[in-house]
């Protein structure tokens, strides 16, 4: 799965680190999610388009699409 | 009551495994500080019943720790909690293999050391679920 999370936190001037306190996460998860190593569960998936303001499927996308 | 058990954090986890593994080694040292003649002449019932409280106490001390554990990381991060149950498969399927080469092997050339065999499926399982979340952390990295 793809994601613009790196996009997306450097537009709001967040480190991995802030982003992960305000998730409730620890920072590599944050690492892990942005090098596409790992992909969010739903909640964390919620939480973090929640912090962006936008929707999930503007945030992680299939790689098809 | 049910909120009250979602919500205990199993405190003093480091200190309970500690003192669960001295108590389990303690009649050890005990039986070992004896003389020959004392422990003839005792009682064998008493060291029995010495034994087993000390297991006992050392058994609920383990699973005390072993909730704990399972608990904070079933409330911790996501990631580690992936990382764990991935090194929990590694570790398992390592033992389920170990076992089934060690009983055909301890079967066919030396059946006395099937005595040992939970002994060794426990220290395999350990070090398997060590290099396990070694190997699943490098993945995630």
């Amino acid at each position: 799965m793809k994601n613009v999370l790196h996009i997306l936190r450097a537009e709001k001037r967040y480190s991995q680190d802030d982003l992960a306190k305000l998730v409730d996460v620890s920072r590599q998860t944050i690492n892990a999610i942005e090098r596409e190593k790992y992909d969010p569960s739903l909640p964390l998936a919620l939480k973090i388009a929640k912090v962006f303001n936008k929707k999930v499927e503007e945030i992680f996308f299939l790689e098809s699409n | 009551m049910k909120n009250h058990l979602k919500n205990f954090s199993f405190p003093y986890k480091s200190i309970v495994l500690i003192f669960s593994c001295l108590i389990l080694i303690l009649p050890l040292f005990y039986i070992g500080s004896l003389s020959v003649d004392q422990i003839i002449n005792s009682n064998p019932n008493n060291l029995r019943l010495l034994l087993i409280i000390s297991t006992l106490i050392s058994s609920i001390g383990f699973i005390y720790c072993t909730l704990g554990y399972h608990f904070q990381i079933i409330k911790g991060d996501e990631l580690i909690f992936r990382i764990h149950l991935e090194a929990l498969n590694i570790a398992f399927t390592t033992s389920l293999v170990v076992l089934f080469a060690l009983i055909f092997i301890f079967l066919n050339f030396n059946p006395t050391l099937l005595n040992y065999l939970l002994i060794i499926l426990a220290i395999v399982a350990i070090l398997a679920y060590i290099i396990g979340i070694e190997i699943v952390k490098r993945k995630y990295r």
